[in-house]
């Protein structure tokens, strides 16, 4: 605060200020009272100078009652005190070294003694300049700063949200499919072979994505194709995809790994809502403004959601609405027996 | 003497594996293998098996409520790919709990242990019986469905399907969308672990749905009348009234 305060143009300012004070000063004297030019010269730069040494205690005296927080009666009386203070060091000491200096000067002396009220009248008009100055300069700052921080905090929680958001591998799924791979290398050898390096491959891709990075279509479904793959293996027959893919959206650019959650989602409620054959449905097409995607799976109403789940469809709206600054673009049906996500890409993403 | 086992996993790989280990073992017979809570409940009570493969992740019956409506229990060695059950697994009594993905030498453990167990403990699975019921009533944790077995007929009942509960002797009869189920349990255990923002324990033997209710009367002096939805009419002592009053 006070190293703001002293930055070079302020200190420009109140030179300037003091200046034009001391001037009009030596000039009512001077032309007005008739007081010899020595005399009014010094009279308004020993009466100005300490009042502007002085009046920097007007500053920390706001700044005291800011940080103190007190009412305003208290407020009032600590800026009365301080007035008169500074009133009483101000033009007692002035007076005194004046009359040291024009001692020779019975005209002058006279005068001094004459022109006490209007010197109490005119300081305190200065020091209430000084002070509304000071205090709106204050509240400006303040204002400044706060909307700074403001700003900052909500950069800082776009940050920390888009990294809660990460898509993260289930370590469900990963040690389930692992366990998989165990067995498969007792029954059939290059089968699990095949999972392993599908694994390798879909880990590599979501490790490697940071929040923000960006894919084209065709890359994402690949690498959920990897996913599916893995999954298709762990249910076998129980698990059946259905793909209806419009192949000229392939280039269009979307987040990395923003498919995998909801598939992922609606693989396990699918899954664990049944006993019997479960479908997931993936339906994507485009448009000139948007791509859509349609993410679809039975479920059974009676059976009730697991525990966790609901934070992938979370995590999803989340990146998207951080990504795209809409909070329009992902939306989710729930029928009788259907499960359905629907996302809208834009093809232009605001940077 | 062979050891009878049922192996449950929702995987068909998981349990390929779980066979192809154990197949190295002339002394153990694989009864059954199923996909699902409710094929092994059948698979459980008809086979009768000594040891259970079991894991805890499943369609519709997981395998803790599995265990719940088991009349009797065989020995249970747990497989799973989640270590977070690991300490209910073993309040529960369990031989074992087996991560995947498991070796062939930490299921050969795993084994060994169920071994020394089986056919020899009758006190101690008597004893595992009251720790489980004991590991239930003391977990404070909200349930979201109750299991009722009836015979061989299983019934999962979703707490919010729930009308009113009332007290019967040593059973608590749960009134429901689905009909009318026994559970041997006690209102205390009802009353701590249905959702408590929807279930009101109104009188020593009734518990209300909240939702469900459609009027309030005043009774006599102390008692009032609370009708439901269904058509029950339930008495709410004072202590009661005043707690359904805080939550209406």
């Amino acid at each position: 605060m006070l190293n703001r305060f002293l930055s070079k143009n302020s200190w420009i300012i109140i030179l300037t200020f003091w200046v034009a004070v001391a001037a009009i000063h030596f000039a009512l004297l001077y032309q007005s009272f008739g007081v010899n030019l020595f005399l009014a010269l010094f009279d308004s730069f020993v009466f100005n100078s300490i009042f502007s040494v002085f009046s920097v205690g007007i500053w920390f005296s706001l700044q005291f009652t800011r940080k103190v927080q007190r009412n305003w009666t208290e407020r009032l009386s600590y800026f009365l005190a301080a007035i008169a203070f500074i009133l009483l060091i101000t033009i007692g000491s002035s007076i005194l070294i004046m009359r040291a200096i024009g001692s020779d000067d019975m005209v002058y002396l006279a005068f001094l003694e004459r022109s006490l009220t209007m010197r109490i009248i005119a300081s305190v008009l200065i020091y209430l300049l000084l002070l509304s100055a000071f205090s709106l300069y204050q509240s400006i700052n303040e204002l400044r700063e706060r909307i700074q921080r403001e700003a900052s905090l909500t950069e800082m929680l776009r940050e920390a949200e888009l990294n809660q958001l990460r898509a993260q591998i289930n370590p469900h799924f990963l040690f389930n499919s692992l366990n998989s791979v165990s067995s498969l290398t007792i029954i059939d050898p290059s089968k699990a072979q095949e999972m392993v390096i599908k694994l390798s491959e879909f880990m590599r891709y979501s490790l490697s994505m940071a929040d923000e990075s960006l894919t084209t279509l065709g890359n994402e479904l690949h690498h959920t194709g990897l996913y599916l793959d893995i999954e298709k293996v762990r249910f076998s027959d129980r698990l059946l995809i259905e793909k209806q893919v419009d192949g000229k959206c392939n280039d269009w650019p979307i987040p990395a790994m923003i498919l995998q959650p909801l598939l992922e989602n609606a693989v396990k409620h699918g899954v664990y809502s049944t006993t019997g054959i479960s479908v997931v449905n993936l339906e994507i097409k485009c448009d000139n403004d948007y791509l859509l995607v349609g993410i679809s799976n039975a479920y059974d109403p009676d059976s009730l959601p697991r525990k966790g789940t609901g934070t992938g469809l979370k995590n999803v709206s989340g990146r998207m609405k951080a990504i795209y600054r809409r909070n329009d673009l992902f939306s989710v049906k729930q029928t009788d027996h259907t499960f359905s996500v629907y996302l809208r890409f834009p093809l232009i993403i605001p940077s | 003497m062979s050891i009878k086992v049922i192996i449950i996993d929702d995987e068909p790989l998981a349990r390929q594996l779980v066979k192809n280990f154990l197949s190295e073992y002339s002394d153990l017979e694989v009864l059954a293998e199923c996909g699902d809570g409710f094929e092994a409940l059948k698979a459980i009570q008809q086979l009768n098996p000594d040891l259970v493969f079991l894991d805890i992740q499943m369609p519709k019956l997981d395998g803790f409520e599995l265990l719940d409506v088991l009349p009797s229990r065989p020995e249970i060695v747990f497989t799973t790919a989640y270590d977070q059950f690991a300490i209910k697994a073993f309040e529960l009594n369990a031989v074992d709990y087996l991560l995947k993905p498991f070796s062939r030498e930490r299921f050969g453990e795993a084994l060994q242990k169920a071994r020394s167990r089986v056919g020899k403990n009758l006190a101690e699975s008597a004893l595992a019986v009251s720790k489980l019921q004991n590991h239930i009533e003391t977990s404070r944790e909200a349930i979201e469905r109750v299991v009722t077995r009836l015979g061989s007929k299983i019934t999962v009942i979703p707490v919010d399907k729930i009308h009113y509960l009332e007290a019967q002797d040593d059973y608590v009869m749960i009134y429901s969308e689905l009909g009318n189920h026994l559970k041997e349990k006690t209102m205390r255990y009802f009353e701590q672990h249905l959702p408590s923002n929807t279930f009101v324990r109104i009188h020593r033997s009734s518990i209300i749905n909240i939702s469900q209710i459609s009027a309030v009367e005043l009774y006599t002096k102390d008692t009032h009348l609370v009708s439901l939805k269904c058509g029950a009419k339930l008495k709410a002592s004072e202590e009661g009234y005043k707690r359904l009053r805080s939550y209406l």
